[in-house]
């Protein structure tokens, strides 16, 4: 089994399978990386020639600060706010729910967990539209808590069923103790339970984020220039630009819009997997 | 999930359990109270206003829809356009369900083992899955570029003629599920690969000691095993794959010929948003909901099945 030939086999294996994965997300760098020149020219695009000979960094300063900058950098902007709060809010409230549902006794629990993850088979494009109506009457169509609202509410069902799981492993005597101590409830949850949920309301927040911060269907239809996050932004180039093909300038974007996300994975592979494997073994 | 609810208890009753069960349904209702009224009013509410929708004529940009009954429905029915959406759903949900769960399993597998430099393998085939739709697509619109594509290009040296990915709908159909797929497989690879690691190891040891072939050991002694992540991956994969907006619409905006790469949710999207008929949105939309419903409760009950035995 531990030969040293089964090793290399294996070794051997998984380099197709790092290519396959590899290859698109290696070309749309080097392809944002090119000069305009360099992407006219056929030859310095094909297999094998595809990373540029000199980088050149245009296409970036055309999304930042050049003629692309009004589009990107407010979209930019949008989605940091816009995931940053729905996450926070969104997993606070979870955080609440999922405590309320391990620790305390009340009665009709399994009905309002039901309530919650029942939403996670609702299919978004059926909400779209109602929310779209909805919107325009509360002039929040085009606006970031109209984007901050169902972001709440795509990452609310998916936070309570990961932190729910987290939290039916804590310790909770320890809670108990610290009430016989004389804490009151809400102490005792400060105090004790906070630092012991933390790494699971953590792992819950990332998975939150990049649900909110990859998010399409809303984006692209509940806002236009005034709320758009970068994902939509992307779209809006491709529409754009059929004329120019501002291929370069879309990579670039797709390369930035792409680094949070692939950072989060590098630091916290372990721990995303952790929360999303937590429904997989309980049920 | 959790065990037994605790049957509500009529008031009055003296408290049954330590504590001060009064206060502790006073917290659990301030602490729930937000979460339910965000859901029922953003979530639940939309749906069912969906659902009223679905029996309007409505143009979005108009403030009134007309009550029509069941016209919308009848439409469905007898809309060519459907029928293809229809097939292409089914087509691009299974294929991705499938494959992705197959091969995420065959990689788990392999990369079980102890290998060096196997983290590094495992974060580089996890990373697609958290990279945002819109950006595989575009990454993948020059893959299948017809131009100067990757595809055509590797072609090309091997002296093989490729089809127009963009053109042709059947080959459209078939770049996005693979688009899909590349961007999916890592999830099905790290549950599997977590549940592999999970495992009890002695049970397969038993097996070989006691001759079992690899492939009755693969079948009757792992698949087992596995069988509640593969129910989990099964609903969770097909949840989101029957959902995928994002790709479709960057790569091929629903097409090419109409409805070529079109599933439901972008017929939903084009009826609605394009061409202004959000009533018979609605309607796709509502249809897409009840087909899930049912899929899904299929595969909780058998989940539930499985559980048992």
């Amino acid at each position: 089994m531990e030969t040293n030939k089964t090793k290399w086999g294996l070794a051997g294996a998984s380099v197709p399978i790092m290519l396959w994965t590899l290859i698109p997300i290696v070309w749309i760098v080097a392809t944002s990386l090119k000069s305009t020149t360099a992407l006219a020219d056929q030859q310095q695009n094909v297999f094998g020639n595809f990373w540029p000979k000199s980088i050149s960094w245009d296409n970036y300063s055309l999304i930042f600060t050049g003629g692309a900058k009004d589009l990107f950098v407010p979209a930019l902007w949008h989605s940091i706010v816009v995931c940053l709060v729905a996450t926070l809010i969104s997993v606070v409230l979870a955080t609440f729910c999922a405590y309320a549902i391990a620790r305390l006794d009340f009665p009709g629990k399994k009905a309002i967990l039901i309530t919650a993850l029942t939403v996670s088979f609702f299919p978004v494009i059926a909400m779209v539209t109602p929310l779209f109506n909805l919107w325009r009457i509360l002039h929040l169509f085009d606006t970031l808590p109209g984007l901050i609202i169902p972001y709440i509410t795509l990452t609310l069902p998916l936070s309570i069923w990961i932190l729910s799981a987290f939290f039916q492993q804590i310790p909770w005597e320890m809670e108990q103790a610290a009430q016989v101590d004389g804490a009151s409830s809400w102490q005792a949850f400060v105090k004790v339970v906070a630092p012991l949920a933390a790494p699971g309301v953590f792992t819950t927040a990332i998975i939150a984020f990049f649900t909110a911060w990859n998010d399409f269907v809303f984006s692209s239809n509940l806002t236009a220039a005034r709320a758009q996050t970068v994902p939509a932004a992307l779209n809006s180039f491709t529409g754009a630009s059929q004329f120019t093909q501002p291929t370069g300038a879309i990579c670039a974007a797709a390369v930035v819009v792409t680094i949070p996300v692939v950072i989060l994975v590098l630091l916290f592979q372990r721990r995303i997997v952790a929360g999303l494997t937590s429904g997989a073994v309980k049920g | 999930m959790t065990s037994a609810a605790v049957p509500p208890a009529p008031v009055g009753d003296p408290p049954r359990r330590r504590g001060r069960p009064i206060g502790e349904w006073t917290l659990a209702g301030l602490l729930l109270l937000p979460n339910l009224v965000l859901l029922v009013v953003f979530t639940y509410r939309p749906l069912i206003d969906n659902v009223r929708l679905s029996f309007t004529s409505w143009n979005i940009s108009a403030p009134v829809a007309h009550y029509i009954g069941t016209a919308n429905y009848v439409r469905w029915w007898h809309d060519p356009n459907s029928h293809q959406v229809l097939i292409n759903t089914v087509v691009f949900t299974v294929a991705t369900v499938g494959v992705s769960m197959v091969l995420g399993l065959a990689l788990a597998m392999l990369l079980d083992q102890k290998l060096r430099g196997r983290n590094i393998v495992r974060s580089v085939l996890f990373a697609p899955f958290v990279i945002s739709g819109a950006a595989v697509g575009i990454a993948f619109q020059f893959v299948f570029d017809p131009n100067f594509g990757l595809i055509r290009d590797l072609a090309q040296r091997v002296g093989v003629t490729v089809p127009d990915f963009y053109q042709q709908p059947h080959w459209a159909l078939f770049m996005v599920t693979v688009t899909y797929i590349w961007k999916n497989l890592g999830y099905t690879f790290v549950i599997y690969l977590a549940a592999l690691q999970g495992r009890r190891a002695d049970l397969d040891e038993a097996a070989e000691i006691d001759g079992a072939s690899p492939w009755r050991r693969f079948t009757k002694v792992l698949l087992p095993q596995l069988r509640p992540t593969t129910y989990f991956l099964s609903i969770t994969v097909l949840l989101n794959s029957v959902q995928v907006f994002d790709i479709i619409n960057v790569m091929t905006r629903g097409g090419p010929q109409g409805y070529g790469t079109a599933t439901m949710v972008y017929q939903v999207y084009k009826e609605t948003f394009v061409n202004s008929q959000a009533g018979y949105g609605a309607t796709i939309a509502t249809i897409m909901f009840v087909f899930l419903l049912v899929v899904t409760l299929v595969q909780v009950r058998l989940m539930d099945r499985g559980r048992q035995t």
